[in-house]
């Protein structure tokens, strides 16, 4: 089952990569403007501790440069992974339905939701991904204090952790383009909500705060990891980011299924 | 006569425009949510000193607030829609019709930026109200006002020719993707979108001298925050208007020049 | 077993009228006004392994409705099917596998890549053993002549040529039940004679069961011995196409060239008059009456020749399709 589906991604790879080849162009430009995005997001870090020497959150907890750095890279980190893997795909699905070539994949003998979500890779990622990387371990040595091999490991599982309940999150705001068939940047609602992430959770207010550590968990996707890295986070939160990646994706199925039904019986 | 012609077109294109107001609220969250979340951050910097950039808090989740309003109500989008059009061939259409193509998109933007207002002002509202302790209604004098909704007014003649410039590069630039959003983040650099110019680095500052994108959203916001007086309000109105007339000369020149790339490849 | 049995099929869709305007959609955030609409009303027909069906019908009819339920991506009203004894809604992946839907307006094929890669792509999905994949794939390009397509890439291929990959990606995991939806739209003529004669071809030698959809008459006429004819969400007709003329056309067409000018002649006695020019005249008569009445003809006038013709079964399917619309709509 699971080599099955390993095999048919390698192929999906595969036919990314052939594509690549004749969009040239537009993949470099791409790539210059993914990285153009991450170097202005440490420009601005850069404008505000020109200014003030720590962010302080709602509660207090503190957030020096080094900090942020490490903050930053990990959100181009995940960014990266989700341009990569996840927007080519969750991004054409309300105009799959739109147009009907839906249909064809639901006659196919694999699962719907792993062929909607997996059938585009963007290669330009990589780059981004290795950007992010760099920042964090820059990060790390302009910060002082070794990081052991657990911790590393740990923060790894984290990150990745998030990089699942980020794509859950995605996957169930885009499911909603059955319902709302002529919204076509339902695709990329979630983007402006995921860029949240870029800062520290506690810097959100009481409510809201609530709200992206529980309903939307936002929180789980770099603050929680880099707390972690930093040794501010107990272990625990390995087992709550474990747990809430499970609940999502199971949800995010439920979900999708529940609109599929609701597909198969009010199309035309 | 004329006119009529386009009061008529503008009605066509306010009922077209209904049609996407699902649309038009997505793309307002996509306005708003980066503003909404730099206050947020401020407010986290503003807890160890009392000014940045010599902008206190009130001033600069002001500042952010207008952001906003003027991100969502005098800023068109054109450019996707043009882009798309000639890059597609659509544009044919509209070289054969006896209309303008610069004052079709302009009308229909216009329609567009009408409804994207009408949604949001419940939503600012809303906003406005969340952060009544942490801003302040600016305080000017009629004549401040006055230049302010001038320099708004300005803004938004500027947007429109640098959009419809942007947006007919795909005359020669292949994929417009990639060249938009460069284009996008020099703007949102330099008009101060991203934060105050005040707070950039010196560089920055001296770079956004030379370019029309500091009179998009900064001009207008520092008259509404009282920093920019008398003269200094003056000169930049005069400046705005040159770059608006220098910019429609440059919209001339380049769709006829476009024009004629498009009908020498026969497309 | 039938391939394919259809007992007493419906399909409603209930959708939600739309006020125009601000004012209307806000007025239907509060109450919506709903309408319902009978695509499928009720339909039964079975069909044999190795049949070639067309299934024909005007622009909705409730042919593709009925063609989605059938592959599976649609979910009935009511009514029982069974496509080689599975319930294709429930999507077995044992179903998906002996099935294949292509549809006319909507390909498969990824744009930017040579078809090739979309072939490997199906093979993946439906696990075809790479064995049985090259096979098959040989016997296909040889049977389209497409050996020159295959690492072309989709978008430089013409219409044609693309539905032939089409076909082709869709007929690679060698399924029982082929569906067709409009195979032949927005082909020039050549194009849709030659996808016909490979369907036409590749039945014969698979077996393979074949229900084709299509509003030109022609595709129905070449391929298929069998016809359902389906109006308003029934079926008009279930049989062979050439009984369909004489059940339904009651008239013949009687062509008479005579050796003198006709001048004013009133030949309303025959039947209704069609047309007429200086030396000619064609006048339908009833079936029943068509041979005494050209015997009458002969007699009364100088003729020159006379043909008795049948009426065309498109012009009988256009009277049908045009008399449901007049008596049966709800």
């Amino acid at each position: 089952m699971m080599r099955r589906y390993f095999k048919l991604y390698l192929a999906y790879v595969r036919n990314c990569f052939v594509r690549l080849l004749d969009y040239r162009g537009e993949f470099y430009m791409q790539i210059f403007a993914w990285t153009m995005w991450t170097g202005l997001s440490l420009l601005f870090l850069y404008v505000v501790f020109a200014q003030v020497g720590e962010l302080r959150g709602v509660t207090g907890e503190r957030w020096t440069r080094e900090d942020m750095i490490i903050l930053n890279g990990t959100f181009a980190i995940l960014e990266s992974l989700l341009h990569a893997l996840v927007v080519p795909n969750l991004g054409r699905l309300s105009e799959q339905i739109r147009h009907g070539t839906l249909d064809l994949v639901l006659t196919k003998p694999a699962s719907a939701q792993f062929q909607v979500s997996a059938r585009y890779v963007h290669f330009g990622g990589v780059f981004n991904f290795l950007l992010g990387c760099v920042i964090v371990g820059v990060g790390l040595k302009m910060r002082g204090g070794g990081v052991t091999w657990q911790g590393a490991a740990i923060y790894v599982y984290l990150v990745l952790c998030g990089f699942l309940i980020a794509y859950a999150l995605w996957f169930l705001s885009v499911t909603l383009a059955f319902w709302f068939v002529r919204l076509d940047n339902i695709g990329w609602l979630f983007d402006p909500i995921l860029r949240i992430a870029r800062f520290p959770m506690d810097i959100y207010p009481g409510q809201l705060k609530f709200i992206f550590t529980t309903v939307v968990p936002l929180g789980f996707l770099t603050t929680v990891p880099v707390q972690t890295l930093l040794g501010r986070a107990p272990l625990t939160v390995m087992a709550t980011a474990t747990g809430i990646a499970a609940a999502l994706l199971y949800l995010s199925n439920a979900f999708w299924k529940f609109a599929l039904r609701r597909y198969e019986s009010a199309s035309s | 006569m004329r006119l009529r012609k386009y009061a008529t077109i503008l009605n066509i294109c306010w009922q077209d425009v209904l049609q996407y107001r699902g649309n038009a609220m997505g793309w307002t969250l996509f306005d708003v949510l980066p503003s909404l979340t730099m206050i947020l951050v401020w407010m986290a910097a503003y807890r160890t000193r009392d000014h940045i950039g010599g902008l206190n808090l009130q001033e600069m989740v002001t500042y952010y607030l207008a952001m906003t309003l003027l991100a969502v109500c005098i800023t068109p989008h054109g450019e996707w829609d043009i882009s798309m059009s000639i890059r597609q061939g659509l544009i044919s259409q509209h070289l054969v019709r006896p209309i303008d193509y610069f004052l079709l998109q302009s009308l229909q933007q216009t329609a567009w930026q009408i409804m994207k207002g009408g949604l949001f002002l419940p939503g600012f509202a809303l906003i406005a109200f969340l952060f009544r302790d942490f801003a302040q209604f600016p305080s000017l004098t009629v004549g401040g006002w006055l230049a302010f909704a001038l320099s708004c007014g300005l803004t938004y003649l500027l947007f429109l020719e640098l959009k419809f410039l942007l947006g007919i590069s795909a005359f020669w630039v292949g994929s417009a993707g990639g060249f938009i959003e460069v284009w996008y983040m020099l703007m949102l650099v330099f008009s101060g979108q991203f934060v105050p110019l005040t707070v950039m680095p010196d560089v920055i500052q001296r770079l956004g001298e030379f370019l029309p994108f500091r009179y998009l959203y900064y001009f207008p916001l520092m008259i509404l925050l009282g920093k920019a007086a008398g003269d200094a309000v003056l000169r930049g109105l005069l400046t705005q208007a040159v770059w608006v007339g220098t910019m429609f000369i440059a919209v001339r020149l380049t769709w006829r020049a476009g024009v004629r790339a498009y009908e020498g490849f026969g497309g | 077993m039938p391939a394919i049995s259809v007992h007493h099929l419906r399909k409603i869709y209930r959708t939600h009228v739309k006020e125009p305007g601000l004012w209307g959609s806000v007025k239907g955030l509060v109450r919506r006004h709903y309408l319902t609409k009978e695509a499928v009303a009720d339909i039964s027909f079975e069909i044999q392994p190795g049949e070639f069906v067309g299934f024909l019908g005007p622009n909705g009819a409730g042919k593709t409705t009925t063609l989605k339920i059938l592959s599976g991506v649609l979910h009935p009203t009511s009514g029982e099917v069974r496509v080689l004894g599975h319930i294709p809604w429930k999507r077995e992946p044992a179903f998906q596998r002996q099935m294949s839907l292509v549809m006319g307006q909507k390909n498969q094929l990824w744009w930017d890549l040579p078809a090739y890669e979309s072939f490997v792509l199906n093979r993946e999905i439906y696990e075809v053993p790479p064995k049985q994949f090259h096979a098959k794939l040989e016997e296909l390009v040889e049977l389209f002549g497409v050996r020159d397509l295959l690492h072309v890439q989709v978008r430089k291929l013409s219409l044609g040529e693309r539905m032939k990959c089409e076909l082709i990606a869709s007929l690679l995991h060698s399924p029982l039940v082929l569906f067709l939806d409009e195979p032949t739209i927005g082909l020039d003529v050549v194009s849709q004679k030659r996808i016909r004669e490979f369907l036409k071809e590749y039945n014969r030698r698979t077996h393979i069961t074949i229900l084709l959809t299509s509003h030109y008459m022609e595709d129905v006429k070449e391929l298929c011995e069998r016809v359902i004819i389906i109006n308003f969400g029934r079926i008009v007709y279930d049989g062979a196409l050439a009984h369909l003329v004489e059940r339904y056309a009651d008239q013949k067409r009687l062509t008479i060239t005579f050796a003198e000018a006709i001048n004013h002649q009133d030949f309303s006695r025959f039947g209704k008059e069609l047309a007429r020019s200086e030396f000619s005249v064609t006048i339908e008569t009833p079936r029943a009456a068509a041979t005494h009445v050209a015997s009458e003809i002969l007699r009364t006038y100088n003729v020159a020749d006379i043909a008795i013709e049948e009426v065309e079964a498109e012009e009988v399917i256009r009277e049908i399709f045009a008399s449901g619309e007049a008596g049966t709509e709800p």
